[in-house]
């Protein structure tokens, strides 16, 4: 009885709630208490603002793709209220002499305004936020304004924030290295790649707690667990230490103490030593540039697509979307990292070559030189 | 200092211990971690981690303890000037011991000597010097190895501190989370080279791992194609002693004294 307690979902603390999700995985975990934290989510009435930035919407995607509670249950059963949703509002904005018109009724643009106006919600935000041109932000407008004018009037307003996907996170793919990179300037919300002094709240001036939830895309579970745990006060979001890592992702679901490549199901194929060096092998991929060594998360143990597969049982390598310096640290895809070059194009591997073939060469010289005066000694001698 | 007719201790009973604790650890490292890299198929990854974590420790033994031992009660030539107390006795090891390990300008013209000695141009230098009237070695060392000690310092420090993130990304000791401190520094240097501090801790481990196999390369390599390799083997293996007698590989000072 004493258990049963203390496993209930209401009666919980923060540490037991973080360890059972941890140790059950999300969905499973959502499975058990579905009842209870739907309950509790219609008593909580939280509002969330949901906005896109420089984005594909997977992350989107991924989170309709939900199971366990799916979207469908989420919307219709849980009265957190999605205020705002690009791409699941059925109405865009409507613009007279390029002012918003109507009401908020039928214009979303409205709409998002009022909602901002009244305060009080979460903001979700999926996709980075371009700065660039020059500080303008100008390389993303929605309607009549850039969005990181959107952004900064969210975010101020906004209880807290949660950056789902590694767009919004650390600028993910936006933030690739290219010729243009220095003029588009995406930004993440509270950090551009590792630099978490590069963040747009800190170019905006804005101190808001914020959430990263890693990944391209990222895990539906991810977003939920994390979502209800804030929402219905499991995890402090004014003090997240214990809480989060140093670039803000949960714990919980990017452990410190562990990486994908732990949990793997192809690892007994890395234990044996049966690295494959082609794709398509049932063998371990490291060879092949999978990343799983070097990425902290859950994917191993809580799988994808309603737990069923994950990239590399489906024979993919790991290309490490969960780490901050995604695409980049991770490229290429197919290459094992210690085989990446250096500098100046040059790999450990291939200092390595040459390192030993000079020395090679300085030894045989070396040799060759003292055996030829040995023999001129002892024809001396 | 031993001086029994015409031989001297080279080498220490405890730098004899020191050496083969390296040599022995540092090549099961390096054959147990290529087969962790490699995925070779000799032994279990289990099995070669087992052995790896192991010699790993014995390696930091000889390195970290055994060798700056023996670098600390290294024994220098007998000092008249030391006994009466002309100058600091303290001072004068501390120079003792900076000559005895560290790359100078002598060493410098012994390595261009050697280099002349390649196209026929001078004669190979003694490696050795010792002091015949004083008891006590002077140098000791190769140039080269004398060049690589500072390098291999540098190496085994980062391959362990490598090590230790590989090991465990949150290995702490007396509650000081130095897994987590070592990533912190690593994710600010990392992303430098495009990396995370993950996968850049891993690439360093690599590299030193392909340091020490060149170091081996130079190091016996030298050794090993000389003509009189069974003498080295013997002092640094079993004796510790060096034969006096031999010009070409050690040189006397203050002998005329002891005549």
């Amino acid at each position: 009885m004493e258990k049963a307690v203390k496993t209930d979902f209401f009666s919980m603390d923060r540490r037991t709630f973080l360890k059972v999700v941890g140790a059950i995985g999300a969905s499973a975990f959502l499975g058990l208490h579905q009842t209870e934290i739907t309950k509790a989510l219609e008593l909580s009435k939280t509002k969330i603002i949901w906005l896109h930035g420089a984005e594909c919407t997977g992350c989107s995607e991924s989170f309709v793709d939900a199971s366990n509670p799916d979207i469908v249950q989420a919307l219709n059963k849980l009265s957190v209220e999605i205020v705002y949703h690009e791409t699941l509002l059925a109405h865009q904005g409507i613009f007279v002499d390029g002012s918003p018109a109507n009401t908020s009724e039928l214009n979303s643009e409205m709409l998002l305004d009022e909602a901002i106006e009244e305060g009080g919600y979460v903001l979700v935000v999926e996709g980075s936020i371009p700065n660039g041109p020059e500080g303008s932000g100008k390389y993303l407008m929605i309607g009549e304004r850039t969005f990181k004018e959107i952004f900064e009037k969210a975010a101020k307003n906004a209880n807290f924030i949660v950056a789902v996907g590694a767009c919004a996170a650390y600028g993910g793919i936006t933030c690739g290295d290219s010729d243009i990179v220095d003029l588009t300037d995406f930004r993440g919300v509270a950090f551009q790649k590792e630099d978490k002094n590069k963040g747009m709240l800190t170019v905006l001036n804005i101190d808001k707690p914020v959430i990263n939830i890693a990944g391209c895309p990222a895990h539906p579970d991810w977003v939920m667990l994390t979502l209800a745990a804030a929402i219905l006060g499991k995890i402090d979001v004014n003090n997240l230490d214990g809480v989060v890592d140093q670039y803000n992702r949960p714990l919980v679901f990017f452990p410190a103490n562990s990486t994908m490549h732990d949990n793997c199901p192809r690892r007994g194929y890395y234990d044996t030593g049966r690295l494959d060096t082609e794709l398509a092998g049932p063998g371990c991929l490291l060879k092949v540039g999978c990343k799983g060594p070097y990425t902290r998360s859950d994917c191993g143990l809580r799988k994808w697509n309603g737990g069923v597969s994950m990239c590399t049982q489906a024979g993919s390598p790991c290309i490490s979307c969960c780490e901050p310096g995604f695409p980049d640290s991770a490229s290429p895809f197919y290459q094992m990292a210690e085989d990446q070059p250096l500098m100046a194009s040059v790999s450990a591997g291939t200092i390595a070559k040459v390192g030993a073939g000079v020395a090679v060469l300085g030894v045989a010289a070396h040799a060759a030189r003292r055996i030829v005066f040995n023999n001129e000694d002892e024809k001396q001698e | 200092m031993a001086n029994k007719g015409r031989h001297a201790e080279r080498h220490s009973f405890m730098e004899r211990m020191a050496h083969l604790t390296h040599l022995i650890s540092l090549f099961i490292l390096l054959i147990t971690g290529f087969k962790i890299y490699f995925g070779w198929g000799f032994m279990t990854y289990h099995t070669a981690l087992y052995f790896h974590m192991r010699f790993a420790v014995m390696f930091i033994v000889a390195n970290w303890i055994m060798i700056p031992y023996n670098i600390a009660t290294t024994e220098l030539p007998h000092c008249e000037m030391c006994k009466t107390g002309k100058h600091s006795a303290l001072k004068h090891k501390v120079s003792g011991i900076f000559n005895r390990f560290i790359f100078g300008p002598a060493d410098a013209k012994k390595s261009w000597q050697i280099m002349l000695n390649y196209v026929g141009k001078a004669d190979y230098p003694a490696i050795t010097v010792y002091d015949v009237k004083n008891k006590g070695y002077v140098e000791k060392l190769h140039p080269a190895t004398k060049f690589l000690l500072p390098i291999e310092g540098l190496a085994v420090f980062l391959i362990v501190v490598t090590g230790i993130v590989i090991y465990s990304l949150q290995w702490s000791i007396l509650g000081l989370p130095i897994s987590q401190w070592l990533l912190a520094v690593a994710d600010i240097i990392a992303p430098i080279f495009n990396m995370g501090g993950i996968p850049f801790m891993r690439t360093i481990h690599l590299l030193m791992a392909y340091f020490f196999v060149i170091e081996v390369i130079i190091h016996v390599g030298i050794i090993e194609f000389d003509p009189k390799v069974w003498k080295y083997h013997k002092a640094v293996f079993l004796t510790g002693e060096e034969d006096l007698n031999d010009s070409n590989y050690v040189k006397l000072i203050n002998a005329e004294k002891e005549r």
